[in-house]
C-alpha cells in the first residue's frame, strides 16, 4: 500500500513496469527533425512541435522527447486534432522520466 | 488601557461585511455549490435547537434527535432506501473512504481486487489503490465505461467491490449503471455507485440497483461539512477503524450540516425538472460557442450527460492564464490542466479519455446561474481565449 502517488500516475507507467530504452541520438534515427522538449512544461512542447511542423512538408516525420507529465497525453490529442498521425509512446529514463513519439505530418 | 488584539478572522469578518456584493458567476459548481437560502435558514435552526448530543435524553438531547432522524428520514426517502441505512458522514470523501475500507475488509475472504472506471474521481481510486489492488477499466474517448471490460473484470472470481460514477465529475458523460449494476449482481459483487456529481441533477436509478451509494451535500447547495453514504443492511462490510458510538463515521458529523444538507436535497430535487432542462440548454449553448472558437477541443458526451457540466480544451493555450482571465471577466471556473492543480499533473480523467489536457476549461453550473449570465459569458469566451493567445504569442498558430 503506498499512499504516496497522484492522480495521473493512474494512467503513468510504474518504473518496473516500464522497459528501459536508450535515447537514440538525433543523427541515427529516420526522422526528418528532432524536437527535445525536454524541460519545457506544457502547452510549450505542444507550441514548438506546432511551429515546427509549419516549416515541413506532408510527410515528413517528427520525432520528440519530452518530460512534462502532460506530453504523453497532449502530443497525441494534438497531432489526432491536426490530423497526423501519431506513434505509440515509448518511455525512457534518461534518469528523468521521458516520453519519445514520433509524428508524421500529413 | 490596550485594546484587544482583533484577530483575522474577526478582521475578515468585518472587511467582507462592508462590502459591496459583485455577482462572481458560479461556473465551478461542481462539489462546491452556492448554498442555498433555504440552507442557510435550516443550518442557523439547527444551530440553535441542534446544538446537544443527539443521544442524551434530556429535551434539549430529544430536540437535537428529532432535527437528525427528521434529517434521515428525508435522504433515505429520496434516494429510495430505509432510513437507518443513511450515513452522515464528515464529507464526501471520507463516506467514501470509510465505505470501500469497510467494503474491501468485509470481502477480504472473496478477493482484494477493486473493478473501478479510469474517471472515477480520486477519492475513489485513492481509496482502492489503498484498500485493494485497482482493475481500472479503459473509457472511450467520450468517456464511457468499456462494458466488455468491466464485465470482465467483476466475474473474474476475487472482486471485492465494483463501483461506477453516474455521471462524470469532470466531463459530464453519464454511465450505463444500470447494465453495470446487473453485470456486477450476476457475479455477486457489490456495487457502489458514486452519484457526488449527480444527486440533484438527474433521476438516479432505483435503489434495487445498487448496494452503496455516496452523495455529496455542497453539490447541490446543501453547504459544507457533510456527505450521504446510503449503504443497503444486507451488505457484508466489516470496520477499519475503532468501535465508536458513531458506527460509520466516529466523532459523528455536524447536526446543523446534516440538516442543512437534508432540507437542500429536497428543495433540489423539486426543483431538478425545470432546471436541469434550462442548464441543459445552457450548456449546449456555451458547448456550441466553444466549438465554433478555433482549435478548441469540446470533450465528453454531447448527449448523454449531467445537464450542468462542460469541458473543453483550447490548444496552445495555459489553463491557468484561461482561468485567470475568464476570472477577471466575473466568472469562476474550473480546469484539468497540469499548471492550475497542486501536483502539476494533468486531470487523470481527461488523460484517461485521450484528449488534449492543456488550456482546459471545467464549466459546472450553479443552481443560481441566470440566461443572462450565460449570454454574457458566450460573448466573453472568444475575447478571453483570443486576448491569452495573443499573450503567449501563439495567435498566428
Amino acid at each position: 500500500m503506498s499512499p504516496n502517488y497522484s492522480d495521473a500516475s493512474v494512467n503513468r507507467p510504474r518504473t518496473h513496469e516500464t522497459p528501459l530504452v536508450p535515447v537514440p541520438s538525433a543523427r541515427d534515427d529516420q526522422s526528418d527533425y528532432f524536437l527535445d522538449a525536454t524541460d519545457m512544461r506544457c502547452p510549450l512542447p505542444i507550441i514548438k512541435m506546432a511551429r515546427v511542423a509549419r516549416e515541413l512538408t506532408p510527410g515528413s516525420r517528427m520525432r520528440v522527447i519530452a518530460t512534462d507529465p502532460a506530453a504523453e497525453f497532449d502530443i497525441p490529442a494534438w497531432a489526432r486534432l491536426k490530423e497526423h498521425l501519431c506513434s505509440e509512446p515509448v518511455f525512457v529514463h534518461t534518469p528523468v522520466w521521458t516520453v519519445e513519439f514520433t509524428v508524421t505530418l500529413q | 488601557m490596550s485594546s484587544a488584539p482583533v484577530s483575522s478572522t474577526s478582521e475578515h469578518l468585518a472587511s467582507t461585511a462592508s462590502q459591496v456584493p459583485v455577482k462572481q458567476v458560479n461556473f465551478d459548481a461542481q462539489g462546491n455549490s452556492r448554498i442555498s437560502q433555504l440552507g442557510r435558514s435550516a443550518y442557523a435552526q439547527a444551530l440553535e435547537d441542534g446544538w446537544a448530543d443527539f443521544r442524551r435524553l434530556h429535551a434539549q438531547g430529544r430536540k437535537a434527535r428529532r432535527i437528525y432522524d427528521a434529517s434521515r428520514e428525508t435522504v433515505a426517502s429520496i434516494l429510495g432506501v430505509r432510513t437507518e441505512e443513511i450515513h452522515f458522514a464528515p464529507s464526501a470523501t471520507a463516506a467514501f473512504h470509510n465505505a470501500l475500507g469497510a467494503l474491501s475488509l468485509g470481502r477480504s475472504r472473496v478477493g482484494n481486487t477493486a473493478v473501478v472506471g479510469s474517471t472515477e474521481r480520486s477519492a475513489v481510486l485513492n481509496a482502492a489503490r489503498h484498500y485493494a489492488q485497482p482493475s481500472i477499466i479503459p473509457v472511450t474517448r467520450s468517456g464511457s465505461i468499456d462494458l466488455d471490460q468491466f464485465t470482465h473484470a467483476v466475474s473474474v472470481g476475487s472482486v471485492a467491490w465494483a463501483l461506477s460514477h453516474v455521471g462524470n465529475h469532470e466531463v459530464g458523460t453519464l454511465q450505463d449503471v444500470e447494465q453495470l449494476a446487473r453485470v456486477s449482481r450476476a457475479s455477486s459483487v457489490p456495487f457502489v455507485l458514486d452519484a457526488a456529481a449527480s444527486v440533484g441533477h438527474i433521476a438516479l436509478p432505483a435503489a434495487e440497483h445498487w448496494d452503496a451509494l455516496v452523495a455529496q451535500p455542497s453539490d447541490w447547495g446543501g453547504g459544507n461539512g457533510v456527505g450521504v453514504l446510503a449503504l443497503k443492511a444486507r451488505t457484508r462490510t466489516r470496520s477499519i477503524w475503532p468501535e465508536d458510538q458513531d458506527l460509520w463515521f466516529p466523532g459523528g458529523t455536524s447536526l446543523p450540516a446534516v440538516f442543512a444538507a437534508a432540507v437542500t436535497l429536497e428543495e433540489s430535487v423539486r426543483a431538478m425538472e425545470e432546471r436541469s432542462t434550462l442548464q441543459r440548454r445552457w450548456i449546449d449553448e456555451i458547448r456550441n460557442a466553444a466549438a465554433q472558437i478555433p482549435d478548441v477541443e469540446v470533450v465528453g458526451d454531447p448527449h448523454n450527460r449531467l445537464p450542468h457540466i462542460l469541458t473543453f480544451s483550447c490548444l496552445y493555450v495555459d489553463g491557468e492564464a484561461l482561468t485567470t482571465e475568464l476570472d477577471k471577466y466575473g466568472f469562476s471556473v474550473g480546469s484539468g490542466s497540469a499548471c492550475t492543480s497542486a501536483t502539476l499533473e494533468p486531470s487523470h480523467v481527461l488523460a484517461a479519455m485521450g484528449v488534449l489536457t492543456h488550456g482546459n476549461v471545467r464549466i459546472s453550473l450553479d443552481w443560481d446561474v441566470t440566461q443572462d449570465d450565460v449570454d454574457r459569458f458566450i460573448s466573453v469566451l472568444p475575447r478571453a481565449v483570443a486576448s491569452v493567445r495573443a499573450l503567449m504569442g501563439v495567435d498566428d498558430l
